[in-house]
């Protein structure tokens, strides 16, 4: 057993304690073993495949294989020679380049599961047994707590992985690979193992602790990811572009060209990294407060709306080809997902809002500061309060920008109205999405203790179910007044592109007019919940008599 | 709250309590766990904290602990307000907290269980090997700290619990039901260890259902019920205020003329007599001359008095007196 230095205790107590528990020579053995075997066993294979010479016979004199040296038609079979001693001629360029591709293919897919089950399920456990608790309740500052467990519970695998990284650099540099793409490259996985330990870190603070639900959600993302961003290509001809990815182009510029690529990185990894470190940092704090804070949420819906903008103006503004509907679904469909995520974050937990709706004036008109806080402050900054006021803060700086991005489509549709609806689309989505959040708040206002899963299950169906029903209702009748039914759907925005004008409007009112409803009746519930135990008893008795 | 108070009597209150509390209140759904409580305990006292089950005992001291965060109200420690939603190190190290139930790192030896916990709280050297050993010491687990906490019994689970609690020399100290499913000699041992600190200065707050321990342990006693804090005083004040006083009178002589002479005295109520052992139990409500009258009448009559002493009430008696019949 070896003995950590006292000074890395002092630094970080809780990286130290991780580590020592887990760098146990057996542990340490084992991890080194398998790092050498994988790493034998990648250069064995690859050995395996070069020209060989009883590869070659009387009967097919001609050899073909990738790593020979003369290019025929296909990449892939390319025709062998031999020098004067007989061997065959080999590009070990491109026998290098192949291995990089894989280590550096393997090498993020390896770390990202490790740290991603063993944080869930470490914190997972952790949590359910109480143990957390002790830590939480030492003057520690949080911050310090999580990096010690981000880096030191998944540290047996950083081993494992820093045992390839000399053989990674070693091939790079045979392959030509110039070392400043490769610093890149580390520096990016280091940003997205941040980025998924922290969602890792989350999902086990919010109650998670199924350590493999996190390894199959990665390994999803990879494969999506890795089959979006084309394959790349790693021929020897093309080598300045090597460990590229193929993006779409990010508002106008080519994501090929590597310092875009990088920009577009770190644009997208750095802010959302720091936005889940918040987040981790709040929740092991306070576990009942929510994820983000209102201020947060709006920085983050501002900052989503520019970044997924990036991806449609191409196609949009000034675009030598017609996309507006296209990008404009991309949005919506996007926006979607991100509001109910947001519902879902900023919704405070029931005991809270019982408890805002019965002592607010009490703990908010008057502040130590003496400075009076007024309903509509609360409830678009303070933290307790429904989340139906962020929620609407939100959506109108996501329908601020992209209105602004609307005004300046280059129209190509015949509708000569074509902006103009697809305004109104994006008004009918963020009211269909509030009304979305006003049912939430009212169905996570219920009492039973399973009200997370009612409400998910509720809003799925809601989600779901009436847009298919409705599409082969209308497709098989085509009545108009059924048509005025998709107002009342989070596919609202159809209505205004397949109907006209006067009906859409009429569905918005409709809209409105359900959002009234289920405000007031939200309203009511909360001005319920906030009762004094003497008024609810009187009205009891009163009703009683 | 604070404003309604004047500020001299507030300041000095601050600085001489160990923990106090204005309002506090927790409400679970619309059931109220812990209701507007005011507590007030001084530096250097032992406060027990005695209740039913489901009376707010719990509740109260995870709020103090700041385990809990409190519906309504303030938490003061040695004068310092508990901030809701931030980190509050200065005050973390003034509390040490241990819960009824105590997880631990199975997988960590006693050493660098404690250790780990040392280096949290910001100890330094040489000041940490030398808390370690003191405390490894007081706790009795010396000879245990190279053992794997795996390998302990409840009882030395228990002390190492308490180790970890102290490990950081807190000012204030909050047990919630320490004793609870330890045998009687643990139950000793742990009570020792008490009063050490006790003595060392720290201010305890102590929850149990063994009055018995409390009534040897505490200075004060607070009672809960239904979530309010009820009864609040020094024990000595509880027992001049509520305990019956009961003599013990002993003859070698026959009973019935006794407790005769006793029936005389309007201030007599018997309340059980022994014959074997010519005892009677007699509950006095009259002052001490009262008492020392009492005493030479006895004698006067020639009654063979060999025994006649005062027995102090104990704490359950005057828990029953409060009328709280759900005590374990």
């Amino acid at each position: 057993m070896f003995t950590l230095p006292n000074q890395l205790k002092e630094k970080n107590p809780q990286f130290a304690r991780e580590v020592k528990g887990r760098l146990k020579p057996r542990n340490v053995i084992i991890t080194v073993l398998l790092s050498v075997l994988a790493q034998l066993f990648l250069l064995a294979n690859y050995y395996g495949q070069l020209p060989h010479l009883e590869t070659s016979s009387q009967k097919f004199p001609a050899l073909y294989n990738r790593f020979c040296t003369i290019v025929r038609e296909s990449r892939h079979s390319r025709e062998c020679v031999q020098d004067a001693l007989g061997n065959w001629v080999v590009d070990w360029q491109a026998w290098w380049l192949e291995i990089v591709a894989v280590i550096s293919w393997v090498l993020p897919l390896v770390l990202l599961t490790a740290a991603v089950y063993l944080l869930i399920s470490d914190l997972g456990r952790e949590e359910q047994r109480g143990t957390l608790n002790f830590v939480r309740m030492s003057p520690e500052r949080s911050q310090s707590i999580l990096l010690g467990k981000l880096l030191g519970v998944p540290v047996l695998p950083y081993l494992g992985v820093a045992l390839i990284v000399p053989l990674h650099l070693f091939a790079a540099v045979q392959a030509g690979i110039l070392l400043w793409y490769l610093a890149i490259y580390y520096g990016l996985i280091i940003l997205l193992c941040a980025f998924w330990s922290l969602l890792a870190v989350l999902f086990a603070l919010l109650g998670g602790s199924q350590g493999w639900f996190g390894a199959i959600a990665l390994w999803l993302s990879y494969a999506i990811f890795s089959q979006a961003a084309r394959y790349p290509s790693y021929q020897i001809e093309e080598s300045k572009s090597n460990l590229v990815l193929n993006l779409p182009d990010w508002w106008w510029l080519s994501t090929g060209k590597i310092e875009v690529l990088l920009a577009f990185s770190l644009i997208t990894l750095v802010p959302t990294t720091l936005l889940l470190w918040q987040a981790a940092n709040r929740r092991f704090r306070r576990p009942n407060a929510t994820l983000l804070t209102r201020t947060q949420s709006y920085l983050a819906t501002a900052f989503l709306q520019i970044w997924l903008l990036g991806f449609v103006v191409v196609f949009t503004i000034n675009a030598r080809y017609p996309g507006t509907e296209e990008s404009l679904m991309l949005i919506l469909g996007a926006n979607l997902v991100w509001f109910l995520c947001l519902t879902a974050v900023l919704s405070p937990h029931r005991q809270t809002l019982i408890d805002w709706a019965r002592y607010r004036r009490q703990q908010l008109g008057r502040q130590r500061t003496g400075r009076r806080v007024s309903l509509l402050s609360d409830l678009v900054f303070g933290e307790n309060s429904p989340a139906v006021g962020a929620i609407a803060v939100n959506l109108a700086i996501a329908l601020g920008i992209d209105a602004l991005w609307v005004s300046n489509w280059t129209v190509w549709s015949e509708r000569p109205d074509s902006r103009f609806a697809a305004f109104f689309s994006l008004v009918m989505a963020a009211t269909s999405l509030l009304l979305c959040a006003l049912v939430t708040q009212l169905l996570l206002m219920q009492r039973s203790p399973k009200r997370v899963v009612w409400t998910a299950t509720t809003m799925g169906g809601l989600i779901l179910i009436p847009p298919i029903c409705l599409g082969i209702f209308v497709t098989a009748y085509g009545v108009a007044p059924l048509k005025l039914l998709w107002a009342l759907t989070v596919a609202s925005p159809v209505l205004v592109w397949e109907s006209s004008l006067s009906l859409a409007l009429l569905g918005w009112l409709g809209q409105i007019t359900a959002c009234a409803l289920v405000t007031s009746t939200l309203t009511r519930k909360l001005i319920k919940a906030g009762e004094s135990e003497s008024k609810a008893l009187f009205g009891s008795v009163r009703s009683g008599v | 709250m604070l404003g309604f108070l004047p500020a001299p009597s507030w300041k000095s209150m601050q600085q001489v309590l160990a923990i106090l509390t204005q309002g506090l209140t927790k409400r679970f759904e619309h059931h109220y766990a812990v209701r507007d409580v005011d507590l007030q305990i001084q530096a250097g006292e032992v406060y027990g904290l005695i209740g039913p089950n489901g009376a707010g005992k719990t509740t109260l001291i995870r709020m103090l602990a700041a385990a809990e965060e409190p519906t309504l109200g303030d938490v003061y420690i040695a004068g310092e307000r508990l901030l809701r939603g931030q980190d509050n190190p200065a005050l973390k190290r003034q509390i040490g907290y241990l819960p009824d139930d105590f997880p631990l790192y199975e997988d960590l030896t006693v050493w660098d269980y404690l250790d780990y916990f040392a280096h949290l709280y910001q100890l330094r050297e040489p000041r940490r090997t030398r808390r370690l050993h003191e405390i490894l010491e007081l706790v009795q687990l010396s000879h245990k700290r190279n053992s794997l906490i795996a390998t302990l019994s409840r009882g030395m689970k228990q002390r190492l619990s308490l180790a970890r609690t102290v490990v950081h020399e807190p000012t204030v100290l909050l047990l919630d039901e320490p004793v609870s499913g330890l045998d009687p000699i643990a139950r000793v041992q742990f009570r020792d260890i008490i009063r050490t600190l006790q003595a060392s200065g720290m201010t305890i707050l102590i929850s149990s259902h063994v009055l018995s321990d409390l009534a040897e342990l505490c200075t004060s006693i607070g009672v809960m019920e239904l979530g309010f804090l009820v009864e609040s005083a020094p024990l000595a004040d509880l027992y001049r205020r509520l305990s019956r006083q009961t003599l013990v009178i002993s003859t070698l002589g026959a009973i019935a003329p006794l407790t005769t002479a006793l029936n005389q005295w309007p201030e007599c109520q018997v309340l059980a007599t022994i014959p074997d052992q010519g005892e009677v139990r007699v509950q006095f409500t009259g002052s001490n001359e009262a008492a020392a009258d009492l005493l030479r009448s006895l004698v006067h009559a020639g009654i063979p008095l060999t025994q006649f002493h005062r027995e102090p009430a104990d704490l359950e008696s005057i828990f029953l007196t409060l009328e709280h019949q759900q005590t374990a």
